[in-house]
């Protein structure tokens, strides 16, 4: 098993235990797991660097995703937990591969398309969690695209 | 509970997710583990971690080989199981908190 693998694995189960949380409370999780994925996602990037211009190109994507989806976040679309956990998936993805990365967004644009069409044709109000939305996404991309290293 | 045990319980699980990661995977962090918990080893001095966005370990697959006689399989079991534990305490032991 390689590290990329242990880490797809990690966050593998860390998004389904975040993923129920945020259907079992009502969009309330627990964000140290997060922060955890962080310190491994960190870990990972430690170890695969392939120079500096990659390395400030995967932390330059990454501000990139937690700005965007920053802002996002304080327009109320996503929560702050979400941000967290695409970041360090945008780290980690870029790392594993970058296209699983492109997937992941396309797919995770996708689903959000289609939970917003959900929405309006069912004429649902209120706010819907995040995470499955996240989870659909990473489930994609791992089953399309091969890890590299 | 309060903001700031909250930010510093978020800084640990960040600090553990890298512990947990060179000390259970990689096998060079063994010996940095065993290193940093003051393992008389002196291979392990060869393979502390050396500064490459904080912590990079040395990736030297022939001298952990030689390296590894002198370790004794207790001690790898003992020094890399303490992540766990501590990753386990600070994850599922200590008082939940939620955010979003």
């Amino acid at each position: 098993m390689t590290l990329a693998t242990f880490w797809l694995i990690s966050a593998t189960l860390a998004l389904i235990l975040l993923t129920y949380q945020d259907i079992k409370n009502k969009m309330v999780v627990d964000d140290r797991r997060n922060f955890f994925l962080s310190g491994m996602t960190f870990a990972l990037l430690g170890v695969y660097t392939k120079g500096l211009l990659w390395l400030l190109g995967v932390i330059a994507i990454t501000i990139f995703v937690m700005l965007s989806y920053g802002f996002a976040n304080k327009k109320g679309w996503v929560g702050s937990a979400d941000v967290n956990s695409l970041s360090w998936i945008t780290m980690g993805l870029m790392i594993c591969n970058p296209i699983m990365l492109a997937v992941f967004f396309l797919a995770l644009a996708v689903v959000s398309i289609l939970t917003m069409v959900f929405k309006s044709v069912t004429k649902y109000k209120d706010a819907l969690p995040f995470y499955p939305n996240i989870m659909a996404a990473w489930v994609i991309a791992l089953m399309l695209v091969r890890v590299t290293i | 509970m309060k903001p700031i045990v909250k930010d510093i319980l978020k800084a640990v699980c960040f600090a553990l997710g890298i512990v947990l990661f060179y000390s259970i995977i990689h096998e060079s962090g063994h010996i940095a583990v065993l290193y940093a918990f003051g393992c008389p080893c002196e291979f392990a001095i060869e393979t502390t971690p050396i500064i490459a966005f904080g912590i990079r370990p040395l990736c030297d697959e022939a001298l952990y080989a030689q390296a590894l006689p002198y370790i004794a399989i207790e001690e790898i079991i003992n020094y890399c199981l303490l992540p766990y534990v501590i990753v386990g305490l600070a994850l599922f032991g200590l008082k939940s908190y939620r955010s979003k």
